[in-house]
């Protein structure tokens, strides 16, 4: 049954019904009742999930290079939308998080449920358009058209009025990346006169020419990640996000920049990138274990995973500039795994910061007499954090170590110095706030995760230990598209 | 059968945590004892079938991860090294499963308990039975978790946070290590796994090399550096001992699995796994016969000071593991498992016992609060006497067997640093004989000093509790000559390929060497014990002499102010990132970024408003200049 319906459904239709099903419930969100349209929005979700299931389920391993290709002609010119390896993951991974999303708010933001569920629908059509674009136009559009609902999201739903200067932080540092990616995809398109990813993969340019294209690309996609000079506004917009703004920011909008690493610069620019490499790695470096050392003294919860995120990130890009297909097989996994182990962190904090209102970690204490169960699925999910063998990071992990020495001894060591301030922020987190002797103040909110968060968290839960424990299904399809690169 | 020893105790582990609710707590017991018991029973017939049968079998359960030239499959080895430390494991989880029963009765969590304690077992016993170096690794992490989880059983403790949090950053250095050496051998030998390890050895002990830092390294000797460090941590020697004693916070049969029987062993067992990466790093060994000895002397006089019955027997342990570390450094690899395989035993008994003392007196641990016991509890009397023999070396018991061969190996070297380990061990046995009379003495013997809530309420303990003891006292006492010949007989052949056997060792010499020197430190340690026992008073004299100098005994109470040192160090870092935090973070990236830009602007605006004038003339003068700078630079 699954077969005919994909079987009759082509990609492009697929996607006509997408676009179109969107419009119809924007359309419809003025006369609908509150709970029809939550109901729907939900429902819309979740079959997108079905369909990227159907998607990931019908792709073929043995085939390099991109399938499902589709073809849009607009303005007399046509750009083409395609996925491969790379991006299924990507894809399957935003069709994941966007329902948990949804159904997080459900009971929240009464007043403007409506414009929050149009937000996060359009948060990931854009994404989804963005990681299926085979071209450098569409690439760019999506890039930079991701902020807009970004910005509504933080400013309008944050908690505390720092929010306007969090929200203008995000948007101000990504545009001016982005405006640097446009210089460099106008030299590209005078130089190639296509701009289509897979023809300018063949770029041949001068050197002081690629050298130039490299850094600007560079600059845009490291304020993207964020790497270590640019990464101010993480932390800020993390923590002055909604619950839902900071799971998407940390499990897809971070991605965008990785993503753009793997499918922009290193085919566009290979010499530039081989030469540049060691400035690179020495920027990660600095990344890693500078931000890993920043967390010790954090003292907001959400803070502290947004700079574990940056340190996570960077340490995936090490994998990447490896420049090995062992290695960015580790940086793909290792973005996908940080993409569930976050964005289940995230909703971990968003369920106590529901309870207590507060995100001081001075003030927690002793969560585990009365939240046992939270306490053990948050445990799980630092397990993920420092990259405990069963979850998904570890694979990723190992799959980036093994590289790393082939690039210098001194570089292993120093990434071993940010894993290891790892382990200790995330125990010395999980443990101030489970363990310990407990406040009267607690007693108020003696409620365990109630069944919504319970069916949030474990979707994730199971992902992390499905990569985890079997990830041949995932690098099945990740190998062939990396030897492409 | 293979599979069944190392999956019965994640089976007991996953029923007791799902259906631990409907089963109770006496049932959970339940589940999880007869679980390991089938387990032990497995392991002893394993016992028979692969050592004394000679057959290695290899298991290849499925394919974890493949990519590229790196192929992680699950997969199980059982050589005859496996199978003795199977034996070892199941046996004393056995009886700490069996003891806990009775030991944490009245405790609300026994359940938890029982599933924590199962779950080690199944992470020992994957490190076990792994057949290449990640799964090993899988094992390495789980066990290091496991331990968190045990040590901060009762999490309401803030010194049992502390520790487990204490446990988990140290061993997560040595994982590191272990994590790094792995990542040179996968790209040295293209491999991880042990059946193909060895192939290439001898070429690329030779001719692989490489420059770190401008200075020439063999990769064996950094990899096998690397493997020692990883070691390092997990048993607790001299650079990373510190987690040990702390991890007496847990509860005893946690203390007894886990930091007597197998976590600490688990780092010797890589050493020996890896033998033959060692043989050919002779460096690597130098370090570890210097570290050891110098462990194995720090450690005893460390516990000599000490005033907790646990932490006396942890710092015996860390002791010990030094001789089997010792062992490991004059390549006699299977005098050092012959080591672990006893030490297992009277360890455990050693920390069981001190757990039924402590039970029996309304959880007093504090050494100096017990006393008179001889008469009012004879089988915990008894059982730590023999522990304790058996850990001094008396002769024909077990330890005797497996302590005095070190000693005679050590001897028997032909470089310079040989005399040292010799002369320092000895002198640690004297240490050893003193500290365990120590603990006999005031346990037993002596006057009782405690509260009276605890020598009222004294009772014997129940069968659960006393049926280990008894069991750990047999084995204690037969296992060192049981095996002696098996295991470090000249020219066995038990161990078949899975341990290298150094054919340029001396065991011959060792074996009949000069009577003097086999027999200086049987002399050395019935000469302490006759000393302490005839003028014990005298020593007594002595010691508090000694303590009364109140740098002295600080400094030996304090554990040689290494603990102080790392505070130090950590507090250090704590500050750093402060200022990392304000200095850059908060600062120059900040001005570089928004809140610079924010400055800028604000100073513009006073210029900008004063360009403002409503004048036209001014608007006609700045138009012009800026006619006649764009000309300009269109001109260049």
């Amino acid at each position: 049954m699954i077969k005919f319906i994909l079987g009759y459904l082509s990609f492009e239709v697929f996607l006509c019904i997408i676009l179109l099903f969107f419009f119809f419930i924007a359309i419809c969100s003025k006369f609908l009742s509150l709970v029809l349209f939550k109901q729907l929005s939900l429902i819309y979700s979740l079959v997108l999930f079905f369909y990227c299931t159907n998607i990931w389920l019908f792709f073929d391993n043995t085939q390099l290079g991109y399938q499902f290709l589709a073809t849009l002609n607009c303005f007399n010119y046509p750009f083409t939308l395609a996925i491969d390896g790379i991006s299924l993951f990507f894809i399957y991974l935003t069709s994941l998080l966007i329902p948990l999303c949804v159904l997080y708010g459900w009971n929240s933001h009464n007043s403007s449920i409506k414009e929050f569920i149009m937000l996060l629908l359009s948060i990931e059509l854009i994404i989804i358009l963005f990681f299926l674009s085979n071209d450098i136009i569409l690439f760019y559009i999506f890039f930079e058209t991701i902020l807009i609902p970004m910005f509504f999201f933080i400013g309008l739903y944050g908690s505390r009025s720092r929010k306007i200067h969090a929200s203008y932080l995000l948007f101000m540092y990504t545009l001016l990346g982005s405006l640097l990616m446009l210089i460099s995809i106008i030299i590209i398109y005078f130089n190639v006169g296509s701009t289509n990813i897979c023809y300018i993969s063949g770029l041949e340019l001068n050197v002081e020419r690629e050298n130039l294209i490299c850094i600007l690309l560079f600059i845009s996609f490291a304020v993207k990640i964020p790497m270590f000079p640019f990464h101010i506004w993480l932390p800020e917009a993390h923590v002055e996000a909604p619950t839902e703004g900071s799971v998407i920011l940390a499990g897809l909008l971070l991605k965008l920049g990785g993503y753009g690493f793997i499918r922009v610069l290193i085919p566009f620019c290979n010499y530039s990138v081989i030469y540049y490499t060691p400035l690179i790695v020495t920027i990660i470096l600095i990344g890693v274990v500078y931000t890993s050392l920043v967390t010790l003294r954090q003292i907001d919860l959400k803070r502290i995973i947004a700079y574990s995120s940056i340190s996570h990130m960077n340490f995936s890009l090490l994998g990447l500039f490896t420049l090995n297909s062992i290695g960015i097989s580790g940086f793909v996994l290792l973005m996908v795994s940080h993409g569930v182990v976050s964005a289940g962190l995230f909703f971990m904090i968003g369920f106590i910061y529901d309870r207590y209102k507060t995100r001081v970690v001075k003030y927690y204490n002793g969560i585990v007499y009365f939240m046992p169960l939270y306490t053990s699925i948050f445990f799980i999910f630092i397990l993920g954090n420092i990259s405990f063998p069963g979850t998904s990071s570890f694979i990723a992990e190992i799959l980036v170590f093994m590289k790393i020495f082939s690039t210098s001894f001194f570089v292993l060591v120093i990434s071993c110095i940010g894993l290891f301030l790892c382990t200790v922020f995330s125990i010395m987190l999980y443990n101030k706030i489970s363990f310990g002797s407990t406040n009267k103040q607690f007693f108020i909110n003696l409620i365990d995760l109630n069944r919504l968060e319970i069916s949030l968290v474990i979707p994730l839960v199971f992902f992390m230990l499905m990569i985890g424990l079997t990830p041949n299904f995932f690098l099945d399809c990740i190998l062939p598209s990396v030897l492409y690169v | 059968m293979y599979l069944l020893v190392t999956i019965i105790p994640l089976f007991s582990f996953f029923i007791i945590l799902f259906f631990g609710r409907y089963l109770g707590s006496l049932g959970s017991c339940i589940v999880a004892t007869f679980n390991m018991g089938i387990s032990a029973i497995i392991s002893l017939y394993l016992f028979y079938e692969i050592l004394l049968c000679n057959s290695t079998t290899n298991l290849h359960l499925y394919n974890w991860c493949s990519v590229d030239l790196l192929n992680i499959n699950l997969s199980l080895l059982f050589d005859p090294l496996t199978s003795c430390m199977v034996l070892l494991v199941s046996l004393v989880s056995f009886c700490a499963h069996f003891y806990s029963i009775e030991y944490m009765l009245g405790d609300p969590h026994r359940p938890r308990f029982m599933a924590f304690l199962s779950f080690f077992t199944f992470c020992m016993n994957l490190l076990i039975t792994s057949g290449n170096l990640i799964q090993l690794f899988v094992g390495w992490e789980g066990v290091g978790i496991c331990s968190y989880l045990l040590i901060n059983f009762w999490y309401s403790r803030v010194q049992a946070n502390k520790s487990a949090m204490k446990a988990v950053v140290i061993n997560k250095i040595s994982d590191l290590g272990f994590l790094m050496a792995i990542a040179i051998i996968f790209h040295s030998f293209k491999t991880i796994e042990f059946n193909t390890l060895s192939s290439p050895l001898s070429y690329i002990s030779r001719y692989d090399e490489m420059f770190i830092l401008n200075s020439h390294i063999y990769v064996i000797t950094l990899i096998c550096s690397l493997l020692f460090l990883g070691a390092l941590g997990k048993s607790a020697q001299l650079g990373l001992h510190v987690w040990l004693p702390d991890a007496m916070e847990g509860p005893t049969p946690v203390s007894s699995l886990i930091h007597a029987a197998t976590m600490v062993t688990a780092g010797v067992f890589l050493t020996i796994r890896c033998s033959f990466l060692f043989e050919f790093a002779s460096t690597v060994l130098l370090s570890i016969i210097l570290i050891s000895s110098i462990t194995i002397f720090i450690a005893s006089t460390i516990g000599l000071f000490q005033n907790d019955i646990k932490k006396i027997v942890a710092y015996s342990t860390c002791s010990q593991l030094g001789y089997m570390f010792l062992s490991v450094g004059i390549s006699g690899y299977q005098i050092a498992m012959f080591h672990l395989f006893n030490h297992g035993f009277f360890k455990a008994l050693l920390f069981l016992t001190s757990g039924s003392i402590i039970h029996s007196l309304q959880n007093e641990q504090d050494l100096r609060k017990m006393g008179g016991l001889y008469k009012l509890l004879p089988v915990s009397y008894l059982s730590f006497l023999i522990g304790s023999l058996s850990l001094i070396g008396f002769p024909f018991l077990s330890g005797f067997y497996s302590k005095e061969p070190i000693l005679e190996l050590s001897s028997e070297l032909v470089f310079g640093i040989n005399q040292f380990s010799y002369w320092v061990s000895s002198f640690a046995v004297i240490l050893s004989c003193l500290y365990s009379i120590k603990v006999i003495f005031i346990t037993f013997y002596s006057q009782f000093n405690g509260f009276k809530n605890s020598i009222v309420n004294i009772h014997y303990n129940s069968i659960y509790i006393t049926i280990p003891l008894c069991f750990l006292i047999v084995l204690s006492i037969i296992t060192g000559f049981l095996f002696k010949e098996l295991f470090i007989g000249v020219g066995t052949d038990s161990w078949q390929s899975s341990i290298y056997y150094n054919i340029y060792n001396n065991y011959f010499d060792a074996e009949f060497q000069s009577q003097l020197l086999k027999v200086i430190p049987l002399i050395m340690s019935i000469y302490t014990g006759y000393i302490s026992l005839i003028w014990l008073y005298k020593l007594y004299e002595i010691y508090y002499f000694l303590v009364s100098f109140p740098n002295f005994s600080r400094f030996l109470n304090l554990r040689y102010y290494y603990d102080s040192v790392i505070n130090v160090a950590a507090l250090y870092t704590l500050h750093y990132s402060y200022i990392n935090l304000t200095i850059f973070d908060k600062g120059s990236i900040e001005i570089i970024g928004p809140y610079g830009i924010k400055m800028l602007l604000l100073m513009f605006k006073g210029f900008a408003r004063t360009l403002d004038t409503q004048l036209l003339y001014h608007y006609l003068g700045i138009f012009a200049i800026s006619v006649a700078l764009v000309v300009a630079v269109i001109n260049l």
